[in-house]
């Protein structure tokens, strides 16, 4: 992630990276797609095929996932979504919002990436924004609008195949309905941090085997290393990146514990 | 202490005191409950060692508190029971369990919160648990003083508390556990909540089949120890008495 697009991000809630895949690479995740569409799997990608747990950690977009979430980076969800023809979209929300207990607007608990495995036709369903929206006040309510598109200041964000879109889970956001002719395919990675729930589907075996091959998919995917240790959770840390505590930029204080001394009885 | 008082309370000091959370025959109760468990040395799997430390998890006079401060989608990170023995440098160091913890703006969060309850009086010299007040609102970064003992920590308050109070801590809270000087054993039972969203350090099928069983028994205690609900987000989940939650949208 370069600096550039950092203070991008951090102004608007949203990034979009462009150009990350090689063609044949892309053209095997599109067959994939559609190979688990067929068998019903779109909820289910990380059992249907290899690709779709590799793909968790691709390096066109999660070094970016990696610096924005911070080194205890989790996967949450993914699935796959067909946009079919005139198919509706989905109002403005925000992701977190049910998420008790945390300020929002200064934190970051989750990050969607939306990966399109088609291009936008001009008609076609987009990502739509609030930029800035992301810090707005969490009691802030909607504007009553009857149509996505009636949203003050919005942009839609029309993304080409291979392009990933990155969210932050409190940006102001909508999908706007496909009104081509054409369907539109796209991967939604969920990712927030380790000490939180998932909604993965379970494993298979093999799914468990491939995510086990390396350090950062297996706790991208949650899995257990030490089956005796209540709190494995708690420390998890990717490898491999230059060390993140996340976006915004958080300072941390150098002492951890003080005053474990025992003072002399009088 | 009605819960609006005790959120008042908890969000300006980032503790509360509960005073008689537990009435005296409730207490026996749960302190020889707490014995027998102690003597099998498994005051860490506290959940499964008798029906009473099941009935703490959502005690009338606590969880109501525990509710008001957490939010409608508490749930359970764990429970257990400690005893610090007299006479014992058994302290812990000044500190708050978050510090490191990414994502979150804890100064204006409450993430995970420590429920203390005591069945036995603790001294002024009896390892107090000790708090700097106001401490949870502290900027992330804010600098520890390098002390080198407890009572060093400037404008600190321990809690002298009698059998049967109850102390609620927001885990950002700088706090600490003084020595035992005292010659009476400090016996605390501590449940930790956390929200729904977040990970437990066990999964409802660990539990023994007892606990399994009173734990269904009611939607408040499937929710506070993680039992998925059907067609229900963890990012959704509510205790009883509140609307459900429905996500807002606007816009077709």
């Amino acid at each position: 992630m370069t600096e550039a697009q950092r203070i991008e991000y951090e102004a608007q809630g949203y990034l979009v990276v462009e150009g990350g895949f090689a063609p044949d690479e892309f053209r095997l995740a599109q067959a994939a797609f559609d190979g688990a569409e067929r068998s019903g799997g779109l909820e289910d990608l990380p059992n249907r095929d290899d690709l779709f747990i590799r793909l968790a950690e691709h390096p066109a977009f999660f070094p970016a996932v990696h610096r924005i979430v911070g080194d205890d980076a989790q996967l949450r969800s993914l699935r796959g979504v067909r946009l079919t023809p005139d198919s509706a979209g989905r109002g403005w929300r925000r992701e977190v919002a049910g998420l008790l207990g945390v300020h929002h607007p200064a934190s970051t608990l989750s990050v969607q990436v939306s990966l399109w495995l088609d291009d936008a036709p001009g008609e076609g369903a987009c990502i739509a924004v609030v930029p800035g929206s992301h810090r707005f006040k969490p009691d802030l309510p909607f504007p009553d609008i009857t149509h996505i598109e009636e949203m003050p200041h919005h942009v839609a964000l029309r993304a080409g195949a291979g392009t990933a879109v990155l969210l932050n889970g409190n940006l102001w956001q909508a999908r706007t309905r496909n009104r081509s002719g054409a369907p539109q395919r796209l991967l939604e990675y969920t990712y927030v941090h380790c000490w939180m729930r998932q909604a993965l589907p379970d494993l298979s075996p093999h799914a468990t085997e491939v995510a086990s091959s390396s350090h950062n998919l297996a706790q991208l995917f949650g899995i257990r290393t030490d089956p005796m240790d209540s709190k494995w959770y708690w420390g998890r840390r990717v490898e491999g990146y230059p060390p993140s505590a996340g976006l915004p930029e958080r300072r941390f204080s150098g002492l951890k514990v003080v005053g474990r001394g025992v003072k002399a009885n009088e | 202490m009605i819960p609006e008082q005790a959120r008042r309370d908890y969000d300006a000091q980032g503790y509360v005191l509960i005073r008689s959370a537990l009435k005296a025959e409730e207490l026996k109760r749960v302190r020889e409950a707490f014995d027998r468990a102690a003597e099998k040395g498994a005051l860490r799997d506290l959940l499964s060692q008798d029906d009473v430390f099941v009935d703490m998890v959502d005690h009338p006079a606590l969880l109501p508190i525990v509710r008001a401060v957490v939010g409608d989608d508490a749930q359970l990170r764990y429970a257990q029971g400690g005893i610090i023995r007299p006479g014992t440098d058994s302290g812990s160091g000044w500190h708050c369990d978050l510090s490191g913890i990414m994502g979150v703006y804890l100064p204006d969060s409450i993430i995970m919160t420590k429920l203390f309850t005591y069945l036995e009086d603790v001294p002024e010299d009896g390892a107090c648990l000790s708090f700097v007040p106001g401490s949870h609102r502290y900027e992330l970064g804010h600098p520890l003083p390098d002390l080198a003992a407890h009572e060093d920590m400037p404008h600190h308050v321990r809690m002298v508390v009698r059998a049967g109070d109850a102390v609620l801590m927001n885990g950002y809270t700088w706090h600490a556990r003084f020595h035992n000087r005292s010659d009476r054993p400090r016996k605390v039972l501590e449940y930790s909540y956390v929200h729904a969203w977040m990970k437990t350090m066990y999964e409802f099928k660990d539990l023994s089949p007892r606990v399994q069983e009173l734990v269904m028994r009611s939607h408040n205690r499937r929710q506070l120890l993680g039992v998925p609900e059907p067609g229900v987000s963890d990012w959704g989940r509510r205790l009883e008495g509140c609307e459900p939650y429905r996500a807002v949208e606007v816009g077709v």
